[in-house]
């Protein structure tokens, strides 16, 4: 069934749909106000970048049968320890396995089926708290959400193994709406992985994730996304730091098509750090916009945004970092630096570095730089052989890679699997 | 036997003359030692031959068992043979030192057929041993955060890795220790063979006790002024360059 945003009578198949997935009353009631709101509220803005004319209404909701894996994404599994994993195609739940110790110290990680299904207290409890200004687009999200997971990790747990989730989406329009809530308790520690991968025909994922810290909480979040060039890949994040809350993001943007990504981080208390390391590539037509901001809330704040892209082609990528140092935050630290990598006459970067400081007593910086390759770099590398275009391959996998987290190897030996796949090319 | 022949080369950079009229021929087998005053153009001639983008080639001729290098670009030249140890290696964050080598590996080797990742990394730790690397080398980004002497170990494991016909070593005793050095230098002294030449730039005499040379050039004013044999670098040692411009003169 072909669903779009603008027919009114979509609303009762939305309930008739929710109904089928035995939601509780709230979510079904959440749902239809939101639909509601997808076509009266405004589209979002983004920098530079007209969303209007998008291909929004080309997609079909996920079915409720469970869909084996593709074998190209079996493989990709295969590749990641199958302990704490969590895997979903077209939005339906092929594999979840939690460590039964960490169950047994109160930590939980549910799929989102499971939770309306138990009718999960937490679910309620973080999946309405959003205070992310509503627009058209959220507002299509928090309609249709139906995958996605819900991670509670309980005071003072430390999960020293990471845990991966893969999303996968295949099919001729296939779509993915999917919710990912983290909550760390006090002093917690929890490194997790993302990640989206589409093959050629699926069309849209408007996916949302919130973490929330508490005090003293430290969570690492990578992310990766790599949707073909007919998807639209839209993605907030959005996380709420406590005092002396520690959260660590790298976000892999290797879509193909069209992408519009958001990532805030609310350094609500004193103490309170966040990174992000941004890494994109645009091939092709892609077009990407991409933000980062950081929000320093609170006294003694610390922030860092790391932003790389390398476009060929006719590709396209701006990148937002936003640094608010608000007032009474005093001795914040804010920095950000930002750089764009052009392989072609054809393809553009622009890079928007923003400060905006309400406060004296701080620290803030930025730099911002866009450009070829380094010569003298690639001198170097055809001195010992290599093409110029090899060479140029070798520099851009390089710029992205060091924004990866290479600590977790099964999810840089993905990456970069994916991005060899990729074959930049001039 | 390969050969290098330099043949009256003259190079500019930025339309300012800095080479003027080089001669010199290389066989496999020979170690050539290339000393001289700061600023002479010892290291452009070194880029030159690689064919570094702002040596623009006014005169002369360079060839390579025949073949004309300055047709080439930088990475012909490299796979026809040419090695260079940079003075100065580049610092690229993001490669790994293993995944540079193994590009460059099979770039340089194309008739090979090519090394498993298994393979290679054996081959790198065996020559990294050799050298007295550490093995977390091969995982560090390449030449990011060396010290000295570790980029000019890594210039000389690339020069092992690769097995050019003709290696320019550019400085290469800068930044290494006494150990280092003797290290460095009694590996290209095993590598040695027909099927290897050497051009070995330098200021100080300590590497040749180490490396035995067949000629030692004074290169003055953008061109060899004197050739010799290792007696000519002892003398310079002791003279110093202007004590030997006066022996040219």
């Amino acid at each position: 069934m072909k669903h779009t945003t603008k027919e009114p009578l979509r609303a009762k198949a939305l309930r008739a749909y929710a109904k089928k997935r035995d939601e509780p009353e709230w979510l079904q009631d959440w749902r239809m106000t939101h639909l509601e709101n997808v076509s009266t509220l405004e589209w979002p803005k983004p920098q530079k970048t007209n969303i209007v004319h998008w291909p929004w209404d080309d997609f079909v909701l996920p079915e409720q049968e469970n869909q084996p894996l593709l074998h190209e994404h079996s493989k990709l599994v295969s590749l990641f320890a199958q302990e704490n994993i969590f895997v979903e195609h077209n939005g339906q739940l092929l594999q979840s396995y939690l460590n039964p110790y960490l169950k047994q110290k109160g930590v939980r990680w549910l799929d989102f089926t499971s939770a309306c299904t138990i009718n999960d207290p937490l679910l309620k409890k973080y999946w309405t708290i959003s205070n992310q200004k509503p627009d058209r687009l959220l507002s299509q999200h928090h309609a249709l959400a139906t995958s996605g997971f819900l991670l509670y990790v309980p005071k003072g747990v430390h999960i020293t193994t990471p845990l991966q989730a893969l999303l996968f989406l295949s099919g001729e329009q296939a779509a993915s709406f999917s919710r990912l809530i983290i909550v760390a308790e006090q002093d917690s520690k929890v490194e997790l992985t993302t990640t989206l991968i589409g093959t050629k025909g699926c069309t849209l994922s408007n996916s949302l994730a919130e973490v929330h810290l508490a005090q003293g909480a430290q969570v690492k979040i990578a992310t990766l996304s790599n949707l073909p060039a007919t998807a639209i890949d839209v993605s907030s994040r959005c996380a709420y730091l406590k005092q002396d809350s520690t959260l660590a993001w790298s976000i892999i943007n290797l879509s193909q098509g069209r992408t519009l990504s958001r990532t805030t981080t609310y350094l609500e208390e004193p103490g309170s750090s966040s990174s992000c390391r941004l890494a994109a590539l645009g091939t092709q037509e892609a077009k990407g916009n991409l933000t980062c901001e950081m929000l320093h809330q609170a006294p003694a704040t610390k922030s860092h945004i790391s932003a790389r892209a390398v476009l060929t082609k006719e590709a396209n990528a701006i990148l937002n970092c936003l640094t608010k140092i608000l007032k009474g935050s005093s001795m914040a630290h804010g920095e950000q630096d930002s750089k764009i990598l052009l392989l072609h006459p054809g393809c553009r970067g622009d890079i928007n570095p923003i400060l905006l400081i309400d406060e004296q007593d701080v620290q803030a910086a930025h730099a911002a730089s866009i450009g070829a390759p380094d010569p003298s770099e690639l001198y170097y590398l055809m001195s010992r052989g290599l093409s110029k275009i090899a060479a140029e391959r070798l520099l851009s996998l390089g710029f992205l890679s060091s924004m990866l987290p290479t600590e977790n190897q099964p999810f840089y030996k993905l990456t970069q699997t994916l991005l060899k796949k990729m074959r930049i090319s001039p | 036997m390969p050969c290098l022949t330099i043949d009256n080369l003259h190079v500019n950079i930025d339309q300012k003359p800095i080479l003027c009229g080089v001669n010199l021929k290389l066989k496999g087998g020979e170690i050539h030692v290339l000393m001289g005053p700061n600023g002479t153009g010892k290291s452009t001639l070194a880029s030159a031959l690689m064919g570094h983008p702002t040596c623009q080639v006014t005169k002369g001729t360079v060839t390579l068992n025949g073949k004309n290098m300055l047709e080439m670009n930088t990475d012909e030249r490299a796979r026809a043979g040419l090695f260079l140890a940079m003075q100065y290696p580049s610092e690229i964050s993001g490669i790994t030192n293993a995944d540079f080598m193994r590009s460059a590996y099979h770039a340089c080797h194309p008739d090979e057929k090519p090394l498993s990742l298994l393979k290679f990394i054996k081959k790198l730790e065996t020559k990294m041993q050799e050298l007295g690397i550490d093995k977390s080398f091969a995982h560090r980004y390449l030449n990011d955060g060396f010290s000295g002497g570790e980029k000019k170990r890594n210039e000389i494991l690339q020069l092992l890795m690769l097995e050019p016909q003709i290696a320019v070593l550019d400085e290469v005793d800068s930044g290494l220790d006494i150990d280092g050095l003797k290290i460095v230098a009694n590996n290209i002294q095993k590598i040695l063979n027909e099927d290897l030449g050497l051009l070995i730039i330098t200021h100080y005499q300590r590497l040749l006790e180490y490396l035995k040379p067949n000629f030692v050039h004074l290169f003055m004013h953008g061109k060899i002024v004197q050739s010799g044999d290792y007696r000519l670098a002892l003398e310079l040692e002791r003279t110093g360059y202007g004590g030997s411009q006066l022996l040219t003169s």
